[in-house]
């Protein structure tokens, strides 16, 4: 019988084609909008080699990958970190396991305009519901929103409460209906809605009408199912 | 009209297999009726990888016409995407219970149009900023997350003259899911068996809104071409060179 191969170093390796520096690379105003792409398409190439040595270790490099956006960050990393969003959003349950949460809601609070913190719940809704579709009481979003206090005790949502409302109720919208088997986005977004509302008790119905409202005109279809997944 | 009238409407003009007679020349035969053959041009770096994983890349930068996808033309069109690569490679794709889009109609493009508008802020961040891209890309992918569109068909929206025509030929997205039946990106396995078999003799430039054909048909009237091969090149050449007429030697392997 022969001998495991051992598994790449997956630091070493991202080392050693300057993962760092194609990071940096993504956000360099001296680059053209061409030499930019070049350079993600690069990067992409080079991160499908690697995954192609070891596919059942290769979820690992998402530590190491993570680790270039911890600490303070520089404005020139928004465009690699809308990136790594992108590159977290098409990856399985295995790899998605590894992600750090609590980062990513770091992240989120860094981030200065909507389109990006947009980009970050999205992928931290994608990850929760993909790797804990059933406990959406541990959602770091609801964490979000009962730390920074986002309802006002008059039962208003604050603007940012209101930013974070109007995502889960578009990425429900959005998202395919529940099928078994499948992590939902719909449903889990809903339900994630339902503790950020109230984290005890059953969300006030009027409260939660008036949530829903935001959605727009939905249709009594949608609307329905909606208020279903809210007001369990 | 509401968004759930719009998605019925939606759900409506959806497919399940291959019934569109622009894709039914691209089927295969007898026990292969279902397999709807695909080519898809790459840049030669990317080749070895391909044929060793057997897989394509779903592409997912800002800017691709129906979002992050595998895109690809049935084999019935197999000069319409030249332009993307030097090899050829074509595979197929299992029809059988999925699900297509027919952008090729109008109505399938009103379809899309009248949707987006339900989402005021992506639609906004559309039309009227400088990240249309990146909300062009959500939309699409959205879309087609919402309905679980396996494939979009569509006409080629890039030009190439000799090589592409804008009014019949056919372009396709071919989705690549992630965990959640969300669009993905990346490794996608959904087009199979892929077997290099073109390698391109004509070289582009970018022009315009497309792309521009250097040696068809320009150059290439009025001269006759012949094969050589890897060892009697120097043989051919210097026929080609003494001919009466003009000749040019395409070298084999």
């Amino acid at each position: 019988m022969a001998a495991a191969a051992p598994l790449p170093d997956y630091t070493a390796s991202l080392a050693a084609f300057l993962l760092g520096d194609y990071l940096a690379q993504l956000g360099d105003p001296r680059l053209t909008e061409e030499e930019r792409f070049e350079r993600r398409t690069k990067l992409e190439y080079e991160l499908w080699k690697l995954e192609d040595l070891a596919p059942m270790s290769a979820y690992r490099m998402v530590g190491v990958i993570s680790q270039t956006f911890a600490g303070d960050l520089d404005a020139k990393l928004f465009p690699a970190i809308e990136w790594y969003f992108d590159f977290l959003s098409a990856k399985n349950q295995q790899w998605l396991n590894e992600v750090n949460l609590v980062q990513l809601l770091t992240i989120r609070r860094a981030l200065p305009t909507r389109r990006l913190r947009d980009r970050a719940l999205q992928t931290l809704l994608l990850i929760e519901a993909a790797i804990h579709p059933d406990h959406p009481e541990e959602s770091q979003i609801a964490r979000l929103f009962r730390e920074d206090e986002l309802i006002t005790g008059d039962r208003e949502l604050t603007p940012q409460g209101a930013e974070i409302v109007e995502l889960l109720l578009r990425e429900a919208v959005t998202s395919p209906p529940f099928t078994p088997n499948v992590p939902s986005i719909r449903r889990y977004s809903m339900r994630v809605l339902r503790f950020c509302l109230s984290p005890v008790d059953i969300p006030d119905r009027a409260f939660a009408e008036s949530v829903l409202g935001l959605a727009g005109d939905i249709g009594d279809s949608l609307y329905n199912e909606l208020s279903a997944l809210l007001i369990v | 009209v509401s968004l759930s009238d719009l998605e019925a409407n939606i759900a409506q003009w959806l497919t399940t297999g291959v019934s569109d007679s622009l894709l039914k020349s691209s089927l295969g035969k007898d026990a292969d009726q279902y397999k709807l053959y695909v080519i898809k041009y790459t840049a030669a770096k990317f080749l070895s990888d391909i044929l060793t994983s057997g897989s394509l890349f779903a592409a997912n930068a800002p800017g691709y016409t129906w979002g992050d996808a595998v895109y690809v033309a049935p084999i019935a069109y197999p000069r319409s995407t030249m332009m993307y690569g030097q090899a050829g490679v074509v595979g197929s794709l299992d029809t059988i219970g999925k699900t297509f889009y027919n952008a090729v109609d109008p109505a399938g493009i009103a379809y899309y149009q009248e949707w987006i508008r339900h989402f005021p802020a992506l639609y906004t961040q559309l039309t009227t900023t400088v990240h249309s891209n990146h909300a062009n890309r959500e939309l699409r992918n959205k879309f087609r997350s919402r309905f679980a569109i396996d494939c979009v068909f569509f006409r080629p929206d890039e030009s190439c003259s000799s090589y592409v025509y804008p009014a019949a030929d056919l372009w396709l997205a071919v989705t690549e899911w992630g965990v959640a039946r969300q669009v993905a990106y990346g490794r996608s396995f959904a087009v199979k068996d892929l077997k290099w078999c073109a390698i391109a003799t004509e070289a582009f430039e970018p022009d315009s809104l497309g792309y521009r054909a250097i040696l068809h048909p320009t150059l290439s009237a009025k001269r006759t071409f012949s094969k050589s091969s890897y060892t009697n090149l120097e043989r051919d050449l210097r026929t080609a060179y003494l001919a009466t007429t003009d000749q040019v030697v395409i070298t084999e392997f």
